[in-house]
């Protein structure tokens, strides 16, 4: 039987990375999600959920730092479940610093059983170390 | 963007104009893996996804996020006036899924900083099932202040 998630990785941080930020980058994503609005055209500045781009990077790392505290068999019953994000500054072109830390694991009865619900939180900052972004991933493992 | 919207235009079960995408193509799921650097093959492999218990690829729950916030952006003079989005991913999205985005005022105030206003979001498909929902916070210019 496996047990809970352990609480006590509360507030425990994962070492930060850089991602860098190219305008090819946001005009992809521009083309992907349909986003024409000429602010974004020239790629020089982002449409707000491009922080999707390094988010999803980030909780990867994050999950694979997570293997090493979670049973690997849990992994593979990991849902991303809600996404949240603090828009501070807009993403531009540049070098950006990841912040990655496990806020918050709790857990919850669901109909489908029982959950452990952790928040992986990740703070983007620009090259003058500012707060850009704030992301908040709500990840739901199911219980075997 | 939208045209100019003054804080004292909205109310508390104001809606704000729905924004529809769709039909959704695996093209274009494939597009957003691409772009947004997952390389969960779920979203891009038939075979896999179908393993997975799902009829064909899914869509990334972040991509139908990207729609809620095209939604505001659309309605908002200004995407820098979105502060702050959440949503749940509540239903799976899949190619041939239309998707109707729609936004409601739920509160609004007044802080040192600015004006705010909250709204809860979804996004519905053809069945009119939700597959997305939570809230977003935005800032409104005040007519007061011109």
């Amino acid at each position: 039987m496996i047990l809970a998630l352990d609480k006590r990785f509360i507030g425990q941080t994962f070492p930060s990375t850089t991602f860098a930020v190219d305008k090819e980058m946001i005009k992809r994503y521009c083309k992907a999600v349909e986003e024409f609005d000429p602010a974004f055209k020239e790629g020089e500045v982002s449409p707000p959920t491009f922080a999707s781009c390094f988010l999803i990077p980030s909780m990867m790392g994050a999950m694979s730092e997570l293997s090493n505290l979670i049973d690997p068999s849990l992994i593979a019953r990991i849902v991303h479940g809600e996404q949240e994000y603090e828009f501070c500054r807009p993403i531009k072109p540049g070098m950006y610093t990841l912040e990655g830390r496990i806020a918050d694991i709790t857990e919850k009865m669901a109909r489908s059983g029982m959950l452990d619900i952790i928040i992986l939180e990740t703070t983007a900052k620009n090259e003058k170390g500012e707060i850009s972004i704030i992301g908040r991933a709500t990840i739901l493992v199911r219980r075997p | 963007m939208g045209k100019e919207t003054y804080f004292e235009d909205v109310y508390v079960g104001f809606e704000i104009p729905q924004f529809v995408v769709g039909p959704l193509t695996k093209e274009q799921i494939k597009n957003y893996a691409e772009a947004a650097g997952d390389p969960n093959p779920i979203h891009v492999d038939e075979d896999f996804a179908k393993m997975s218990g799902y009829r064909t690829v899914i869509a990334h729950g972040l991509m139908t996020m990207a729609y809620v916030s095209r939604m505001l952006t659309k309605w908002l003079p200004n995407y820098t006036q979105l502060r702050r989005l959440k949503t749940r991913f509540t239903k799976v999205a899949y190619p041939g899924d239309i998707l109707t985005c729609k936004g409601k005022v739920t509160q609004k105030y007044v802080k040192e900083d600015g004006n705010y206003v909250e709204l809860e979001v979804w996004s519905e498909n053809q069945d009119g099932e939700t597959v997305a929902k939570g809230s977003a916070t935005v800032v409104l210019p005040s007519r007061h202040e011109k």
